[in-house]
């Protein structure tokens, strides 16, 4: 990050369920621009870091800032302009069409008093387009495969013209060839606009190619940070996930953790 | 292989002009709606003893004929009969309009509830709205009638306590009702639509059960009160018409502009509020909206169930799930289906009057079962698709 603005700031955040402490003194901070994964096993605070990030869950004052901004001041509506979430599932029971859906992207822009005008369209079209389902926008988005849902919920979360995406597994319900199709997306857009993408991954190996830092959460904490060369030791992964794995590297430069079995629980840490 | 493609090819060159005609299906589908409301007053003004259409015309008065009826209500009556006037304007008019107003305002009240419930089987009768509606109404019971006289512009109106208290009371037992329900069924800042509807059954039978109770003490009262409980618009006026009107049209325009947050909450609180709704205030505000629907309803037409439930599922299937058509559409359809089962209520038994809402009941019944079964064998149907 260094001499990069940051756009999501986090510091010493801690959150509670009833008694049972879920995040324990988090604390990073993204660059404007960056795109980070956050990886950890289940039930290490991946999820409820989201959404201590997305405004869902409030956290204390003063512990998160998005642009500058303190996320537990901030009404939904000007969250909404800033930050853009993309579900883990993605899954929808209701006969909207494409076009319908992106244009929901809008809400926050849009007074409850006008119609949406030519430049909702505008950015509505422009979302689909850099997302690819353009040619999709009449089709009803129950009648989609996942993939194709998927880019259509990303296409809503560009016409909300946000700084900073969100994204909650984005790929977990989808086949490989669409994994890497809509986390290329993602980087595409990363890179050609500059957008702050921070998100939660499952996958080591997708996580490694696509961040350019990753975030490893164990039992609420940050375990490590840093380049994924940094990160994903074999010495991390076997503590964080009880896995022995050997680290090595791809022809093009990629981290690749190829996984061996559980280690024991009672081996050396 | 060949043939698969050019379908798919054929299905692309379609899509581009697919939004297009679903915006014009929706305008149109409430175009249809209007021209069809307005068709609707016109006929059942038919409807009744002295004719057209009807049964029992008395001895002393000839037949109306249908033109008279129809120069009566564009305002050209002056060559007819002046009981004719009478009868169509001060009779059946108001009585068509009230009932029109009324279903309106179930069907709006029932299309909030299902899209803030995401639930196909929510309406203002079975999560218990209605009942709570009732029991306000049935206060009246209890508190002792007292008949106060305005007298203004040189016209002495005279009301009771109980006349001006209803709509309120109504009113605050819908609202009420609802918060009860709602957060009955809340745990965990989720609401679990299983938990809801079974909740509003719940509560709504045991606040009708109050209601039953106040009915066998105050067993001098039990027929008329027995009989506005079925649901029905004898004895209406243009005065109550006035104080209706008012309400129902408000509600219904402020609904209206909460088209986008409807549609957002059809695809989950979580989702809405991550698009920038303020979820808990657009819930409050739909709800206090629903509950003067109701309230108002019931104030003036006792309980008539099944019509929000019905309506926006049928005004539906036409225009699908978005709220932009959907709201009005559902207006339109309920004032229309409401005249029309009030028009067989009050001339189906000749002389005397069949209640309303065991028309809806009987026709609404067998609907709710049928949409149990098809929404358990397919999901998606329910929204539309």
């Amino acid at each position: 990050m260094g001499d990069k603005e940051a756009s999501l700031e986090v510091k010493d955040l801690s959150f509670s369920y009833g008694k049972r402490r879920v995040l324990k003194d988090v604390t990073f901070e993204v660059g404007t621009g960056e795109f980070v994964g956050v990886l950890g096993p289940n039930g290490s605070g991946k999820s409820t870091l989201l959404n201590c990030l997305s405004g869902l869950l409030v956290p204390d004052r003063e512990k998160v800032r998005v642009c500058g901004k303190d996320v537990a001041v901030m009404g939904s509506n000007e969250m909404a302009r800033l930050v853009a979430i993309v579900p883990q599932d993605s899954s929808m029971n209701f006969a909207f069409t494409v076009e319908d859906i992106v244009l929901m992207g809008r809400y926050s822009h849009i007074s409850r008093f006008r119609f949406e005008d030519a430049r909702d369209y505008a950015v509505a079209e422009e979302a689909m387009r850099a997302t690819g389902v353009w040619r999709l926008r009449g089709r009803l988005v129950t009648d989609l495969s996942g993939g194709e849902r998927q880019r259509v919920i990303i296409a809503r979360a560009l016409a909300q013209e946000p700084k900073v995406l969100l994204l909650d597994e984005p790929t977990t319900h989808l086949d490989i060839r669409h994994q890497l199709e809509v986390l290329g997306l993602i980087k595409e857009l990363n890179d050609e606009r500059g957008l702050t993408v921070l998100s939660v991954f499952h996958d080591l190996n997708l996580a490694a190619r696509f961040c350019g830092r990753l975030l490893l959460m164990d039992d609420g904490a940050v375990m490590a940070k840093g380049t994924p060369e940094e990160v994903l030791t074999d010495m991390n992964v076997k503590r964080t996930f009880q896995v022995n794995a050997k680290i090595g590297k791809s022809d093009k430069g990629w981290v690749i953790i190829e996984v061996g079995e559980v280690a024991t629980r009672h081996g050396p840490a | 292989m060949v043939t698969k493609k050019a379908g798919k090819r054929g299905r692309k060159a379609i899509v581009a002009k697919d939004v297009e005609r679903r915006r014009a299906k929706g305008i149109y589908f409430n175009l249809v709606l209007l021209a069809s409301l307005i068709v609707t007053i016109f006929l059942t003004s038919m409807f009744g003893s002295v004719g057209p259409i009807g049964y029992n015309t008395p001895n002393n008065i000839d037949k109306m004929p249908p033109q008279a009826v129809f120069d009566i209500l564009i305002g050209q009556g002056a060559r007819w009969n002046q009981t004719y006037s009478i009868i169509v304007l001060e009779v059946r008019l108001p009585r068509i309009v009230m009932a029109a107003l009324v279903g309106c305002a179930l069907g709006v009240a029932g299309a909030i509830m299902q899209a803030l419930f995401r639930n196909p089987m929510a309406d203002p009768y079975v999560l218990g709205l209605s009942s709570g509606a009732a029991l306000g109404a049935s206060a009246t019971l209890v508190v002792p009638i007292t008949v106060f006289t305005v007298v203004g512009a040189g016209v002495a109106i005279q009301f009771s306590n109980t006349e001006v208290l209803l709509p309120f009371l109504t009113f605050a037992g819908s609202l009420g009702t609802i918060f009860l329900v709602y957060n009955i069924a809340r745990t965990g800042g989720k609401v679990n639509t299983d938990t809801l509807l079974l909740s509003g059954i719940a509560v709504s039978a045991f606040l009708g059960s109050i209601v039953m109770f106040l009915l066998f003490v105050k067993e001098k009262q039990f027929g008329s009160l027995f009989f506005w409980m079925l649901g029905g618009f004898s004895g209406i006026n243009w005065e109550k018409v006035a104080v209706i009107a008012p309400v129902v049209l408000v509600c219904v325009i402020v609904t209206a502009f909460y088209r986008k947050d409807l549609n957002l909450l059809l695809t989950g609180e979580d989702t809405a509020k991550h698009l920038g709704m303020d979820v808990e205030k657009v819930k409050q505000t739909l709800l206090v909206l629903a509950s003067l629907l109701t309230g108002i309803s019931v104030a003036f037409a006792g309980i008539i169930g099944f019509v929000g439930l019905i309506v926006p599922h049928i005004v539906r299937l036409r225009v699908g799930p978005d709220h932009r058509y959907l709201i009005l559409a559902s207006a339109l359809a309920g004032a229309i289906f409401l005249v029309w089962v009030d028009t067989i209520a009050r001339t189906i038994l000749g002389q005397s009057e069949l209640p309303v809402g065991i028309i809806t009941a009987m026709s609404g019944g067998p609907f709710f079962l049928y949409l149990l079964r098809t929404s358990r064998r397919s999901g998606r149907w329910m929204f539309g698709g």
